[in-house]
């Protein structure tokens, strides 16, 4: 599984600092809620190799008793992804230019797979998510902002399973994690909770999964643990749900 | 006559489509402008002029023009395009960098040319027959332009599906359009764009031998001629966009033979700059009308 330690953005001049020291074992949810600025998209972009890790730790900890870890080396996006750790980017969550059907298409594209197998993964996400079938010959540059961002979260939930089952995918542990950089942006309430639907059964399967969000709806609904990166907060931001939920009945 | 002149357009539409087809590949999918690009398919046509007079044999005229396509390419590529790094990062100076270092290239390509070939005109071994075929009307034509309008044809339809189908396709178009997205979508964005710039290569090879067959000689002076108006080829027709590319072509290599005809043979190379002017004015007008 994925460890971070201290990880985030040192905001210069001033002593606040938001790291985040959480680990991600598979079937977990963890949610990171904060404010614009706080450097969420940071955290989500060094885990997909779009940033180098300047303050902090991503490591891989192996299962079992006797884990050795090992540092996340720094390589590029297409790498990470070889590894079963994907994103979803906050502001381009789908490629405007294809159509609904070549945005699954081009998930799937770098992985080999069995043409069984592929046929599979499309069908399966066609069903779970229906704006994928119903909209197959859309142009998704002209879907709405959250339509957009269903269907972004149906490609990256995609190439999660290509990975898992591709010839060229993972290799060694298995592991796999998505990062969603505010999934429900956009999103009106029923398609949340759908969402949260989705998310809940994608972790189930194996998969960990990474929030990075402004609002708390979404996480109060999946997430295992939520860590809050406010301001005032103390340096290290680290909690666990009850911890979380202590917290909040305080408040 | 009037059809031997519409059989000349398609002699040369062919070459313009075959050129054409293979720098729209490369500025549709790195979205950059690689100058250097006619002076590999001008270089191509040299190295089987030469590679025919080492060994006059088909296989091998025809297997170093496409080699000496593809390394030139990829060595362009290597030392001019990628270490300047990815233009879509909205980033416009890396744009012009681009454009400056594979102009250099050209450069040092185009005057090796000339210190290896020297700087007139050399005959093209024809590969596919010495003897002008004589079609059944009596219209006399090289061969080379039956053969070439095939495979102009099967390489665009080719390219067509290779862009609208095939996985390297997806991942090529993914690639232009967002390279962050594509990247995170586990497509090596290095890698793509390698292949891309090896198939443009190819076509430019292609390009070449066909240019040879057709035109039947060969001066390292045709790589910045045909560069050009490929670049206008590709502005009209539209990048990515191979039917547009390949009819732009042909309309361009009509309307050059249009002109010969009627006695207009010293502003042939002009015209495709004439056609650039006509639509760039067009889509202004076009725009104006619709704000």
């Amino acid at each position: 599984m994925l460890q971070l330690t201290e990880v985030g953005r040192r905001t210069p001049g001033t002593r606040l600092r938001r790291l985040v020291t959480v680990s991600l074992p598979t079937r977990s949810i963890v949610a990171i809620v904060g404010p614009n600025g706080s450097g969420k998209s940071t955290i989500a972009r060094m885990i997909a190799g779009l940033e180098p890790t300047e303050s902090g730790q991503l490591s891989l900890v192996g299962g079992g008793p006797g884990a050795v870890s090992e540092l996340l080396p720094a390589e590029p996006p297409w790498d990470r992804a070889k590894r079963g750790i994907f994103l979803l980017p906050a502001d381009e969550p789908v490629f405007e230019d294809f159509t609904v059907e070549e945005n699954l298409l081009a998930a799937l594209a770098p992985f080999r797979l069995p043409p069984q197998t592929r046929r599979g993964i499309l069908d399966g996400i066609r069903r779970r998510i229906p704006l994928t079938d119903a909209r197959a010959g859309t142009k998704a540059g002209v879907l709405s902002g959250g339509e957009k961002r269903i269907l972004g979260i149906a490609r990256v939930v995609l190439l999660s399973e290509a990975a898992a089952r591709a010839r060229n995918g993972l290799s060694g542990p298995g592991y796999r994690l998505i990062v969603l950089d505010e999934p429900s942006r956009g999103l009106h309430e029923g398609a949340v909770a759908s969402v949260a639907n989705l998310l809940k059964h994608v972790a189930a399967d194996g998969v960990a999964i990474l929030i990075l969000e402004q609002t708390q709806t979404l996480a109060d609904l999946v997430a295992d643990t939520i860590i809050h990166l406010a301001d005032g907060e103390p340096d290290h931001a680290h909690s666990t749900a009850t911890d979380d939920r202590k917290a909040r009945g305080i408040a | 006559m009037v059809s031997q002149q519409v059989l000349n357009a398609l002699g040369i539409g062919c070459t313009y489509a075959l050129v054409s087809l293979g720098y729209s590949l490369t500025f549709g999918t790195l979205r950059v402008v690689n100058v250097a690009y006619g002076e590999v398919f001008m270089f191509s046509a040299m190295a089987a002029v030469g590679a025919n007079a080492v060994l006059p044999h088909p296989t091998i005229v025809v297997a170093s023009a496409l080699l000496t396509a593809v390394l030139l390419g990829l060595g362009v590529h290597l030392l001019a395009v990628r270490p300047l790094g990815r233009v879509s990062d909205v980033n416009a100076p890396a744009h012009l960098s681009v454009v400056v270092s594979t102009m250099g290239c050209s450069i040092v390509l185009q005057n090796t040319a000339l210190a290896l070939f020297g700087g007139y005109p050399r005959p093209f071994p024809h590969i596919f027959s010495s003897k002008a075929a004589v079609l059944a009307s009596g219209l006399v034509t090289n061969f080379g332009v039956l053969v070439g309008g095939v495979l102009a044809l099967a390489l665009t339809a080719a390219l067509a599906i290779l862009l609208r189908r095939m996985p390297l396709g997806l991942e090529m178009r993914a690639i232009a359009e967002n390279p962050t997205l594509a990247g995170l979508s586990g497509i090596s964005v290095p890698r793509i764009e390698l292949m891309t710039v090896a198939i443009s290569s190819l076509l430019a090879g292609a390009g070449a031998l066909l240019v040879g067959e057709i035109v039947g000689t060969i001066s390292p002076f045709i790589g910045l001629q045909y560069g050009m108006k490929s670049i206008v080829i590709i502005v009209v027709g539209g990048a990515r966009n191979p039917i547009g590319t390949v009819m732009v072509a042909f309309a361009l290599a009509g309307a050059e033979v249009l002109a010969v005809a009627l006695g207009f043979s010293t502003y042939r190379d002009g015209i495709a700059f004439l056609l650039l002017l006509l639509v760039g004015a067009g889509r202004s007008v076009r725009a104006r009308r619709s704000e």
